[in-house]
């Protein structure tokens, strides 16, 4: 009975270590260097669209995130109060400098993503594959994976990988499944250019 | 029950822990993080990070010309596109072009002098140094019985004159350059005319009428760009005369289907009808010389006759003849397929011959002369192989440069000394004929070093431009210039040859020095005469950043004065009574011999078979009924020149009675370093005394 105990104990051990403990040790958390709330400028106040700062430029290349000089169009000087944008305009934009964001989406090198055929072609939503994240009071710290460096984003949420949501997880399996389910066969190439 | 815990206890507390974290993500999380982090090790190559910036060149890995914008990541190119509005090439850049930046990791790619030892399975690549190679090819140059040839593959450039200048310091130097024959009606009419040599262009924008025997129009000839451009505008109407559905006649407003290797009789019955049924003005058949010799020898093809050797009914002969007679401005030309090889001299002047008769040459929409590119001298016609007695090369340098058009070592091999023949090779990839070659100097790879870009083939007008480099020349590699100089210094030749930069400065500083023509410059798509360029440094610079130059059009003057040179054309008997069937073999430009294509192309041979890959051949269903042939399944194919196994497919559009062999690159390239010709159709053709191996004939063993 008592070695019946200790097994299960033991097996419930490792699932504890395996499902809620391990993320913890797999993934180093790391503050953005700046805070902003999305949903300022794209709730009602702000009336702002994605496109109004991701943008695409003439040539159909996908901006990514903005420059600093993007932000100083309306935040030459602060428009409100908070600490947050006042270091906004003291420490980068007054500067000249670029915000050193950590990028949540960072493909790996070998993986070639082109926003323009998803977006400006395909007319995606950005909230496809970015969920919600437009519409974020907070940018939440990057989770970096340390032993592969990539983005828990890019896993996704859940440790298992398994999510029921297109915005949880960018590894290829997802892209592969959704080419797939909108009738698109690809060769290697397509992306491991 | 005992408190303490016993070392049992601790035991199946851990394996009761190892069995719940194998049903928990961990291990499998750790096996893919892992992995992963293996990719990223200090030695895995990585790509650049840093600003993005866009380059024009041009490209040189055929002779067309094409324009190309790069986009770059701290220098390093990463997507190849065209230029638009780009005046020879339109925008489009072919699919080897596309891909031509991974050409520098390609893996046949040669960095180093090497030297070849031995043969077959025994063969050996050793690492050599340059001037050890250097030694040797100039050893042997002194000491050969027989005649010293360098191969061309791209003549018409500026080293091709190095070449041509270097050959005629020794006593039996032959410049040799390839039988791509896009030019093959060009050079026949050249041949053909009285009046002092111009090199001449095709007018197909103001033409109305295009009969093509063979030429692959629509697929890869001369620049991709312009030809596709002309097939979107609609202009003009083209008939494609072929003995394959090919991509070509798929394309063409008509296709004419042909006995395979009677083109030249269809060509004669067309002048026969020209004649006797008097459809061109008797001022054109009296501007030929010979036309008595001429006339005697297309009397004999009447449309019945040409109806039985061509397979073409006799009535669609005289429409062909009407047709083309009543054209305003029609343009005949003859091709040859990238695979499949030239025309024999025959048939190129019973082609090239008909454009005399309809007067074409010298006049808008027609055959168009143009201005000699200053700078460049007047070059003479390359040489054939069919006049260079076998077995009389003793030294062959290959210049690295490729036409993209097939070369089958049978033809380079019967040529050379037997034992004796010495070969060195100036290519930056392994291919099936350097890697018969005794000593490899590898020239610089696509984009790694400034090149010239001549006119591309049949453009109406001269033109000049410069392949920028994009990438970082490979230490090893050598600029063939580089390659010359050191041997005629070795053989003691007072030549004065200067570095592959000052040599296209040259170029350029003549270029200026004429006053001639316009730029376009890439950037912003603006057109410069270059009278308004303030020094020859100012067109060098806009060269070097990927601008065009393009002569202006010669005024036409109609020529008036030819010898066709076609004496009584044989009709062989058929063959009777065998169970061998004419192959023909045919490709994909670029993909044939002696080029390589990225190996990241699998799309187009391994994944969807866009092209058939190496080793396919296509047999009508009621020639594999016949044959006892089934779809997708091996046979044994022979030739005269060896038997292979091959994959069959059965393809309704090919001619019953024939076969359409596929010469295409070994999967990735080449199979083995050591001896890589092993099993290419190409090698199964019979090459006959004139250099050209379209008729083979070959039958299937195993039923």
């Amino acid at each position: 009975m008592k070695s019946k105990i200790i097994f299960i104990t033991g097996i419930l051990f490792g699932l504890f270590i395996g499902w809620y403990a391990f993320p913890f040790a797999l993934y180093r958390s790391n503050e953005q260097p700046l805070q902003f709330s999305h949903f300022v400028h794209t709730g009602e106040k702000g009336g702002m669209a994605c496109e109004d700062c991701h943008q695409t430029n003439d040539q159909g290349r996908f901006q990514g995130i903005p420059a600093t000089a993007k932000c100083a169009e309306c935040h030459a000087s602060p428009l409100g109060e908070t600490e947050n944008e006042k270091r906004l305009v003291d420490e980068y934009i007054t500067p000249n400098k670029e915000i050193p964001w950590l990028v949540y989406s960072r493909q790996p090198d070998n993986a070639f993503f082109s926003h323009a055929p998803h977006v400006t072609l395909g007319e995606m939503k950005c909230e496809t594959c970015h969920g919600g994240h437009g519409t974020t009071e907070v940018l939440r710290p990057r989770q970096t994976n340390r032993i592969s460096g990539y983005s828990r984003d890019i896993w996704g949420a859940s440790i298992s990988g398994i999510s029921s949501n297109s915005w949880e997880g960018m590894k290829m399996d997802k892209c592969v499944r959704c080419h797939g389910d909108n009738g698109r066969r690809d060769g290697c190439v397509a992306c491991h250019k | 029950m005992a408190k303490t815990l016993t070392r049992r206890d601790i035991l199946k507390f851990t394996g009761g822990g190892i069995l719940g974290l194998m049903f928990s993500p961990l291990p499998w999380k750790l096996l893919d993080d892992s992995s992963i982090w293996t990719q990223n090790w200090g030695l895995t190559p990585k790509l650049a990070h840093g600003p993005i910036a866009e380059q024009f060149s041009h490209c040189t890995l055929c002779a067309g010309g094409c324009g190309i914008k790069a986009r770059t990541v701290s220098g390093m190119p990463y997507s190849i596109t065209g230029i638009s509005g780009h005046p020879i090439s339109y925008g489009t850049v072919c699919a080897r072009g596309l891909a031509g930046h991974h050409m520098a990791y390609h893996p046949l790619r040669i960095v180093h002098p090497h030297m070849f030892t031995g043969k077959g399975s025994d063969s050996a690549m050793t690492a050599v140094s340059l001037q050890s190679a250097l030694d040797a090819t100039a050893q042997h140059i002194r000491e050969t019985r027989g005649s010293i040839a360098i191969l061309d593959q791209q003549p018409g450039r500026a080293i091709s004159e190095i070449y041509k200048e270097f050959l005629s310091t020794l006593p039996n130097g032959i410049f040799l350059s390839s039988p791509s024959n896009e030019d093959a009606t060009l050079l026949a009419i050249q041949a053909m005319v009285h009046q002092q040599k111009s090199s001449y262009g095709f007018d197909f924008e103001n033409a109305d009428l295009i009969l093509s025997f063979g030429a692959p129009l629509f697929d890869y000839w001369g620049t991709p760009g312009r030809m596709s451009a002309l097939r979107n505008a609609g202009t003009p109407k083209i008939i494609q005369v072929d003995s394959r559905y090919s991509r070509t006649a798929m394309q063409s407003d008509e296709w004419i289907a042909i006995q395979p290797g009677t083109e030249k009789y269809l060509a004669l019955g067309v002048a026969h009808l020209f004649l006797t049924e008097k459809l061109i003005p008797v001022r054109n058949l009296r501007s030929a010389a010979d036309f008595a010799a001429y006339g005697k020898t297309v009397n004999e093809f009447i449309p019945e006759k040409v109806s039985l050797l061509t397979g073409i009914d006799s009535g669609r002969v005289r429409e062909i003849a009407r047709t083309l007679a009543s054209s305003q401005r029609p343009i005949v030309v003859s091709g040859a397929d990238p695979g499949g090889g030239p025309f024999d001299g025959e048939t190129e002047k019973a082609i090239a011959a008909l454009n005399i008769l309809l007067g074409n040459v010298g006049t808008s929409g027609g055959i168009v002369s143009r201005f000699d590119i200053p700078g460049y001298k007047n070059s003479s016609d390359p040489i054939r192989w069919s006049s260079i007695p076998d077995h009389s090369i003793g030294v062959l340098i290959v210049d690295g440069a490729d036409s993209g058009y097939a070369l089958p070592w049978s033809l380079v091999q019967r040529k050379l000394i037997p034992n004796e023949g010495f070969i060195v090779s100036l290519a930056p990839v392994l291919n099936e004929i350097s890697a018969h070659a005794d000593y490899l100097i590898p020239s610089p790879g696509h984009l790694e070093t400034l090149q010239d870009i001549p006119t591309p083939t049949g453009f109406p007008a001269g033109t000049f431009a410069l392949s920028t480099p994009l990438l970082k020349k490979q230490e090893g590699t050598t600029d063939s210039v580089d390659v010359i100089r050191e041997l005629s210094v070795r053989l003691n030749k007072q030549l004065e040859i200067p570095t592959q930069e000052a040599l296209l400065k040259q170029k350029s500083a003549a270029l200026f020095s004429q006053k001639r023509g316009s730029l376009h410059i890439p950037s912003d798509n603006s057109i410069l005469p270059i009278r308004d360029l303030s020094s020859a440094d100012d067109l060098w610079t806009k060269l070097t950043e990927g601008a065009v130059w393009i002569d202006e059009l010669l005024k036409q003057t109609s020529v008036k004065s030819f010898t066709i040179g076609l004496a009584a054309v044989e009709v062989p008997n058929p063959k009777q009574g065998t169970n061998e069937l004419p192959m023909i073999a045919y490709g994909w430009r670029g993909a044939t011999s002696t080029a390589q294509i990225s190996p990241i192309m699998s799309k187009v041979f391994q994944e969807t078979e866009l092209r058939a890959v190496n080793g396919t051949v296509s047999v009508n269903p009621t020639t594999a009924l016949q044959y006892g042939l089934s779809k997708e399944e091996p046979a044994d194919l022979s030739t005269i020149n060896g038997t292979m196994k091959v994959r069959v497919k059965v393809d309704p559009t090919v001619r019953p009675g024939v076969i359409e062999a596929s010469i295409a690159p070994l999967p990735n390239g080449i199979e083995t370093p050591k001896h890589p010709a092993g099993n290419n159709i190409l090698n199964l053709c019979e090459v006959t005394n004139d250099g050209t191996w379209r008729m083979t004939t070959a039958k299937f063993l195993k039923v």
